[in-house]
C-alpha cells in the first residue's frame, strides 16, 4: 500500500493528543469512584446523546461495515439497521426503569434486583467476555489503519491505541470521557460524511455505473500476494510468481496456489475468486439473500439471527448502559435516546457508500482479505494527489476517534467489573482504595485487550462486533427484561439463563473462531447463534425461576424501577418531612 | 461508600454487606414503594408494558416482513430507483427515519401515560 504518511499521521496524532489532553484536563475534577465511573450524573441529554454515539460508533461501522458491504453485499446493511433498532428496544423496555433503579452497571442491577452477590460476580464475567470480544476489532482497526496509511507493522497500531486508551482510562476516568466522547462523535461523523460526499461527486462526474455490473474488474495492473494457501479461480490466463521467484502463466480455471505466491493481474481482468472467500460475484452481490454462495449458507436465517442479536444485544452492552446514569432521571434518559436515534440515522447512511464504491475502485481488496481497509484507500484511488491525501488524513483521524472512544468506554466497563464486582470484597479491596484498584484493573484489562488484538488480524472487524452483540443478547438481555418486568425472576433463574444461553453463544463463537470449519446448517447456526441461544436463555431463566421463590421485597424493587419521578417529587412537596427522615 | 478508604476503620458486619451498601442506591427510591398500593403498582406496570409491547410489535413486524418480502418477492428485490436497487435504499436508508419517528412517538406516549397516572394517584 502506498504511504500517505505525513498528513494521515499528523491528523491521527491530533486526535490522540486532543483526546488525552481533554481527559487530563478533567482529571482535576474527578475525585471519587463515582466521578470516575459515571461523571457523577451531571451531563445534559443532548451532550449525553452525543457522548453515547461517540462511544457506540466503533471501528465496526467506521471501517468494518464498508468492507463487509463490499465483499458480501446488500445483506450486510442489516447490521446498522439492527444497531439502531437496538436503541429502540433499550428505549421501550430498559432505559427509564434502570435509571430510576439507580444501579450503575449490569452486575450492580443483578445484585440490587435479586439480592445475590454471587449473581453480581457471575454477570461481571460476561461483562469481561463481551468487553474483550468488542475490544478485539477496535485493536484490529487500529493495527490496519496505521499499516495502510504509513506502512507500519500491524502490531504497532494495536499497541499504540492500547497504550493511549489504557493511560486515558486509568488516569482520566469517565468524567473526562464524557466530553471527549461527544467531541469524538463529531469527528467521526464529519470524517465519514465529508469524504463520502466528495467521492460521490467525483464518481458521478465520471459516469461510471456502480450497480448493475457483472463482476468487479481491475482498473489498473495489480500485484496481489496470497497470505494463505488457496484455490484461486481465474477468468483468463494470468501470470503468477511463485515464492521461489519463477514465473508462469496459469489458468483459466481453478488453480491451487501456495501462500506467498504473487498474482500479476492486468487491467480489465475480473478479480479472481479465492476458495475461502465469502464474497458474492456478479449480480448476486446487489440482490438480497443471494450473496456468499456456498461459503455463506442460509442467508435468510443469518439475517434474522443477526437482527435478533443486534436488536436485543444493544441493551446488554456494558459500556452503553453505564452512560445512561449520567442522565438526571428516567424521562431524561428517554429524551437522550430520542436524540441518539437521530444521530445514528445521520451516521449510518455513509459506510455503505464506501463499500459500494470500493467494489469498483479497489476490487483487489476482495482477494487480499484486507477489505476492512477500503474506507482508507478510496480517496487515493478516486481523488488522488493532495486532495486524496487530505481526505485519507481525515478518514484516518475519524477511524482513530472511533477506536479511542469505543475502547475507552469498553475498558472502563471491563476495569469496573474487575475492580468493583469480581474483587469487590476480596483482600485487594482492603489493601487498595477504590480508585487505585480501578487503575490497576484498567491496566490489566488493557494488556489483555492488546494481546488479543495482536491475534485478531484474520477476522473481519464488523463480524467480531456482531458476535459481541450475540453474546450480550443471550446473557444480559434476559436478565434485564425479566428483571425489570417479571416479579417472579429468581437469582438462580437469572444465573442459569445467562449460563446456558450466554454460554451457548460463547461456545458457538469459539467454534467459528478457532474450531473446525462447519458447512451447511451447522455452519450457519454457529456463525449467527442468537436465533437459538436467546430463546434458550429466556426459557431456562423462566422455567428455573418458576420452580423457586422470588426474593423478599420484590414490590419495593419494582416500585423503584417503575414509579414515575413526578409522583415522588409531588409527595416530597406535600410531606417532605417524612422523606427527609427516611433518608 | 468511602468506608473502605479510611485507614484504621474496622468493618463489623460481613464484608458482603459492604459491597451491597456500596452498590445500587435503591434506598434513595425505597419511599417509592410506600406511595402505591400493590394494585396500583401492577396497573402502572401493566400500562407501561402494554404500551412498549405495542410499539415493539410494530417494529418487530417490520423487521420480520421486510426480509421475507426481499427474499420471496422478486420484483421487490430487483426494482431500482434512480439507478440504485430498491433493496439497498430500503435497508440502507429508509429504516432509520422510521426508527426516529417511532422513538419520538413512544417518548410522547409514555410521558403522557405517566403524567395521567400521577394525576390519578394524586387525587
Amino acid at each position: 500500500m502506498i504511504a500517505v504518511a505525513g498528513i494521515a499521521v499528523s491528523s491521527i496524532a491530533v486526535v490522540a493528543i486532543a483526546s488525552t489532553a481533554l481527559g487530563a484536563l478533567s482529571l482535576r475534577v474527578s475525585r471519587t469512584t463515582s466521578d470516575f465511573l459515571v461523571a457523577s450524573r451531571s451531563v445534559r441529554p443532548t451532550a449525553n446523546a452525543l457522548a453515547i454515539c461517540g462511544e457506540y460508533l466503533s471501528a465496526g461501522t467506521f471501517l468494518g461495515l464498508a468492507g463487509l458491504v463490499m465483499t458480501v453485499g446488500v445483506d450486510m446493511l442489516w447490521y446498522p439497521v439492527g444497531y439502531t433498532a437496538g436503541f429502540l428496544a433499550l428505549l421501550l423496555f430498559v432505559a427509564a426503569p434502570l435509571r430510576r433503579f439507580g444501579a450503575y452497571t449490569i452486575p450492580e442491577f443483578a445484585e440490587g434486583r435479586l439480592d445475590s452477590f454471587a449473581l453480581r460476580r457471575f454477570s461481571a464475567l460476561f461483562v469481561l467476555v463481551i468487553g474483550w470480544l468488542y475490544l478485539l476489532p477496535q485493536m484490529k482497526g487500529a493495527g490496519i489503519t496505521l499499516a495502510v496509511v504509513t506502512g507500519a507493522p500491524y502490531w504497532l497500531g494495536v499497541v499504540l491505541v492500547g497504550a493511549i486508551v489504557t493511560g486515558n482510562v486509568a488516569f482520566g476516568g469517565m468524567r473526562g470521557i464524557t466530553f471527549v466522547q461527544a467531541f469524538q462523535y463529531c469527528v467521526k461523523a464529519v470524517a465519514l460524511a465529508v469524504p463520502a460526499l466528495v467521492l460521490i461527486g467525483m464518481v458521478a462526474n465520471r459516469d461510471t455505473r456502480v450497480f448493475g455490473r457483472t463482476a468487479p474488474v481491475l482498473r489498473e495492473a495489480t500485484v496481489v500476494r496470497l497470505a494463505t494457501d488457496a484455490t484461486v479461480t481465474f477468468d483468463r490466463q494470468v501470470e503468477v510468481e511463485y515464492p521461489d521467484g519463477t514465473r508462469r502463466r496459469v489458468g483459466p480455471g481453478a488453480i491451487p496456489l501456495a501462500r506467498s505466491t504473487s498474482l500479476l493481474l492486468a487491467p480489465g481482468a475480473k478479480t479472481p475468486t479465492l476458495s475461502s472467500s465469502k464474497r458474492a460475484d456478479g449480480p448476486d452481490w446487489e440482490r438480497p439473500f443471494r450473496s456468499g454462495g456456498t461459503n455463506r449458507p442460509h442467508p435468510l436465517y443469518l439475517t434474522y439471527s443477526l437482527i435478533l442479536a443486534t436488536f436485543l444485544g444493544t441493551m446488554g452492552l456494558p459500556h452503553i448502559l453505564v452512560r445512561f446514569y449520567t442522565n438526571p432521571d428516567g424521562p431524561g434518559t428517554r429524551r437522550t435516546i430520542r436524540v441518539v436515534l437521530a444521530l445514528l440515522a445521520v451516521y449510518y447512511i455513509w459506510p455503505p457508500v464506501y463499500g459500494v464504491l470500493g467494489r469498483s475502485w479497489t476490487p483487489e481488496l476482495l482477494m487480499t482479505g484486507r477489505s476492512d481497509a477500503v474506507v482508507l484507500l478510496l480517496p487515493e484511488r478516486i481523488v488522488g494527489g493532495l486532495g486524496g491525501e487530505l481526505l485519507t488524513g481525515l478518514l484516518a483521524a475519524g477511524a482513530f476517534a472511533a477506536f479511542l472512544s469505543t475502547s475507552s468506554g469498553l475498558l472502563i466497563s471491563v476495569a469496573g467489573a474487575i475492580s468493583h464486582d469480581l474483587f469487590g470484597d476480596s483482600q485487594a479491596r482492603r489493601r487498595l482504595s477504590g480508585v487505585v484498584r480501578f487503575r490497576v484493573a484498567a491496566v490489566l484489562g488493557g494488556i489483555v485487550a492488546v494481546s488479543l488484538g495482536l491475534n485478531a488480524e484474520r477476522f473481519q472487524i464488523n463480524v467480531l462486533v456482531g458476535w459481541a452483540f450475540a453474546i450480550a443478547a443471550s446473557s444480559f438481555c434476559p436478565l434485564l427484561l425479566l428483571g425489570i418486568w417479571w416479579p417472579r425472576l429468581t437469582a438462580r433463574g437469572a444465573a442459569l439463563g445467562m449460563a446456558v444461553g450466554g454460554g451457548a453463544a460463547v461456545v458457538a463463537i469459539a467454534v467459528v473462531m478457532i474450531g473446525p470449519k462447519l458447512r451447511g446448517w451447522p455452519g450457519a447456526l454457529v456463525a449467527q447463534p442468537a436465533a437459538w441461544t436467546v430463546p434458550i436463555a429466556f426459557v431456562t431463566a423462566v422455567v428455573v425461576s418458576l420452580r423457586g421463590m422470588p426474593p423478599d421485597g420484590v414490590t419495593a424493587k419494582l416500585s423503584a424501577l417503575h414509579v414515575p419521578e413526578q409522583l415522588l417529587s409531588r409527595r416530597t412537596a406535600t410531606s417532605s418531612r417524612d422523606v427527609v427522615l427516611e433518608r | 461508600m468511602n468506608a473502605g478508604q479510611r485507614p484504621g476503620r474496622v468493618t463489623v458486619t460481613h464484608p458482603r454487606t459492604v459491597a451491597t451498601s456500596r452498590g445500587p442506591r435503591v434506598g434513595a427510591r425505597v419511599e417509592a414503594s410506600a406511595l402505591l398500593s400493590d394494585r396500583q403498582l401492577r396497573l402502572l406496570m401493566r400500562a407501561q408494558l402494554r404500551l412498549s409491547v405495542r410499539y415493539v410489535s410494530g417494529v418487530g413486524l417490520l423487521l420480520v416482513l421486510v426480509p421475507l418480502l426481499l427474499a420471496n418477492v422478486s420484483w421487490f428485490a430487483e426494482a431500482t430507483f434512480g439507478g440504485v436497487p430498491l433493496s439497498w435504499l430500503i435497508v440502507g436508508a429508509l429504516f432509520f427515519p422510521v426508527f426516529v419517528v417511532v422513538g419520538r412517538s413512544y417518548v410522547r406516549s409514555v410521558e403522557r401515560l405517566e403524567r395521567r397516572f400521577v394525576e390519578l394517584v394524586a387525587e
